[in-house]
């Protein structure tokens, strides 16, 4: 019988990640992020030295500044750190401009080169040929890939990338783009079941490979738990299969101030406004109190987002995605009983591995 | 030679971002396949698809094919929610960015810049050293696949001595390379640069050397001034044209439909509008 993937966010933060651990994020610069995960990275890592990799196509948003203003990061694999229109997210800048807190080291791609090289660690290839990253920049020293602990494919530094002729014998000159080895992929998807068969619906961004790059362990943030009928009915749009899933979180809300296209959008105004009180590390740090560490459930993360506000973006145009799966969404009742039969699943496997 | 250029009155009708999404605009032909940005760019691709070119097929990289903007506003990034409902297609980066764009399908993009040099080579990624930078930009985006792969890009941006540059502080983007052959040397889909407008003019590159030359001038600006905000030694067209200002139908487009408030264009703070 497949096995219930229900976890707590706490639970997964404490389980999944450690110092030095490399993580994958779903999504692009507005869309479908995994906020609710790196608001409890910093809540229960604040003080740490954790030396965190983050790996994501834009890295300027909002719960990805407040962990580099909390200096958890130590570097980060991206190709854009600005949230689009609403701007530059002024702790990147802070970090990699001045070192304060402390500077970052940033390994810069073009969208393309970048999804090839997550493609080519969920292929198990060392790299991908690419058009792109032939000519400029990108091809100064990165250090991607740092991880390789169980010595599957050999780490090497430098250069970053290297053009190949075919060897196949057409004169076409190819970049190779080193691959990509995140340790942890955490993908937040519109919906999950409680055995971890993910749904994500609108644009795909990286997310065709974003969680299969992941070495270890591929973490979902649900918006909303819904039955294995949903996925048996348009199983096209199971992203990702269900004995692939470590953890499946549900929370409702946790791509915010990010949308999850079909339940919210983007919330521009919250986005603004971080970004301008972080112009200044105080303001920064002040943001890292209010929206990281005023919640202590569900509940009062609703609270903090606003239940108008929460009501005006829900509003939106892209609601008719999610209907043909709505009369598919679990209760919060049925959800939690899942949970702790999940919890007390993995309590009593807990306890026979230590037995044995 | 009649005087070209010089009607500074004409800023009090229109703004210089105006007249760059105009002029841009004017590029985009009906039959075109569209890699959109972000930006000006954006504004300046729906300008086309308003008035030019309603049959452009656009795509966003992050996903969303021939998607028409839903409601009232412009997306405020290629992955607003606005732009992923009523399309008919969503799909992913390596099927935009790898199939479409790398196959050559993508006829035309608009890239924007922090600076560009003579060959149309561009950085959107840092000023000063990359590893110790005094400016951090956004960095790359997609716009190093699209200037590899897309067919005709469109460069825009504003025009300092600090923009068009002799020396790029990195290089993010693809025009034609640092002797203006690098494409000749690998196989490239895309052609190259067909034009970078700025706020002072707009400059096609030469067929042989493809140095970028000064071939057009907005109606506000001069040959002289062109010249002066240019860190390279330009050279201009024995062609030069004064650029035609924004008409009637642009300018409807642009203040009643795409930027009513102005965010990008600035146009409700004219005096005279």
């Amino acid at each position: 019988m497949a096995q219930l993937k229900l976890m707590r966010v706490e639970d997964a933060v404490k389980r999944f990640i450690h110092t030095r651990t490399s993580i994958a994020s779903s999504g692009f610069p507005l869309m479908r992020k995994p906020q609710i995960f790196w608001r409890e990275i910093i809540r229960q890592h604040i003080n740490d030295k954790m030396d965190l990799q983050i790996i994501s196509p834009g890295m300027g948003d909002e719960t990805n500044g407040y962990m580099v203003a909390a200096g958890l990061v130590e570097s980060c694999v991206t190709v854009f750190i600005s949230q689009e229109r609403p701007g530059t997210n002024p702790s990147l800048r802070r970090s990699i401009e001045t070192g304060v807190p402390r500077r970052i080291r940033i390994e810069d791609y073009s969208n393309l080169s970048m999804n090839l090289g997550l493609a080519a660690s969920a292929l198990n290839v060392p790299f991908m040929p690419c058009l792109s990253g032939r000519w400029g920049d990108f091809r100064k020293p990165g250090f991607g890939r740092r991880y390789n602990e169980d010595g599957t494919i050999p780490v090497h530094h430098y250069p970053k990338d290297v053009i190949m002729k075919d060897p196949f014998g057409s004169e076409v000159d190819t970049a190779l783009i080193q691959g990509l080895y995140p340790d942890v992929s955490v993908i937040m998807a519109q919906a999950a079941d409680p055995y971890g068969n993910t749904i994500v619906v609108g644009q795909m961004a990286y997310d065709q490979w974003t969680p299969f790059a992941a070495r270890k362990h591929i973490i979902v943030v649900a918006d909303r738990i819904v039955d294995t009928a949903a996925c048996k009915r348009f199983p096209n749009l199971t992203l990702i299969p269900g004995f692939a899933v470590d953890a499946v979180i549900p929370w409702y809300g946790g791509s915010w101030p990010c949308n999850s296209v079909g339940h919210y959008d983007e919330d521009l105004d919250h986005m603004r406004e971080t970004l301008k009180r972080s112009k200044t590390r105080e303001g920064a740090e002040e943001c890292i109190q209010d929206y990281c560490f005023s919640y202590k459930d569900h509940d009062e993360y609703m609270e903090m987002i606003g239940k108008d506000n929460m009501e005006n973006l829900e509003d939106t145009s892209t609601k008719y995605l999610m209907d043909p799966f709505r009369e598919w969404f679990m209760s919060d009742s049925e959800v939690e009983k899942l949970m702790k039969e999940a919890e007390a699943n993995r309590a009593k496997a807990e306890t026979e591995s230590e037995a044995k | 030679m009649a005087k070209i250029g010089g009607k500074k009155e004409l800023l009090e009708k229109f703004t210089q971002p105006e007249m760059m999404c105009c002029a841009s605009a004017r590029h985009i032909p009906n039959d075109a396949i569209m890699d959109i940005g972000v930006g000006l760019g954006l504004v300046a691709s729906n300008l086309a698809k308003g008035v030019y070119s309603p049959d452009a097929v656009f795509m966003y990289e992050s996903g969303s094919v021939d998607a028409t903007v839903v409601g009232d506003r412009l997306p405020e990034g290629i992955d607003d929610s606005c732009i992923q409902a009523d399309t008919p297609c969503i799909t992913d980066v390596l099927h935009v960015l790898g199939w479409a764009t790398m196959s050559g399908r993508s006829t035309h993009t608009l890239l924007g810049f922090a600076q560009v040099d003579k060959f149309g080579n561009l950085n959107t990624t840092c000023m000063g050293n990359y590893y110790d930078p005094d400016v951090r930009f956004p960095g790359s985006g997609g716009a190093h696949d699209l200037g590899t792969g897309a067919v005709h890009p469109i460069l825009l941006g504003p025009q300092t001595r600090r923009s068009l540059v002799d020396k790029l502080d990195y290089k993010t983007t693809l025009g034609y390379g640092e002797d203006g052959h690098f494409r000749e040397r690998m196989w490239y889909p895309g052609k190259g640069p067909m034009v970078i407008v700025t706020n002072l003019g707009e400059y096609y590159p030469d067929p042989d050397t493809h140095e970028f030359i000064l071939t057009g001038v907005m109606p506000y600006s001069t040959i002289e001034e062109c010249v002066e905000n240019c860190a390279w030694d330009l050279k201009v067209s024995p062609d030069v044209k004064e650029v035609e200002p924004p008409t009637a139908e642009e300018t409807k487009m642009l203040r009643e439909v795409l930027d009513k408030e102005g965010l990008n264009t600035g146009w409700t703070k004219l005096v005279n509008k």
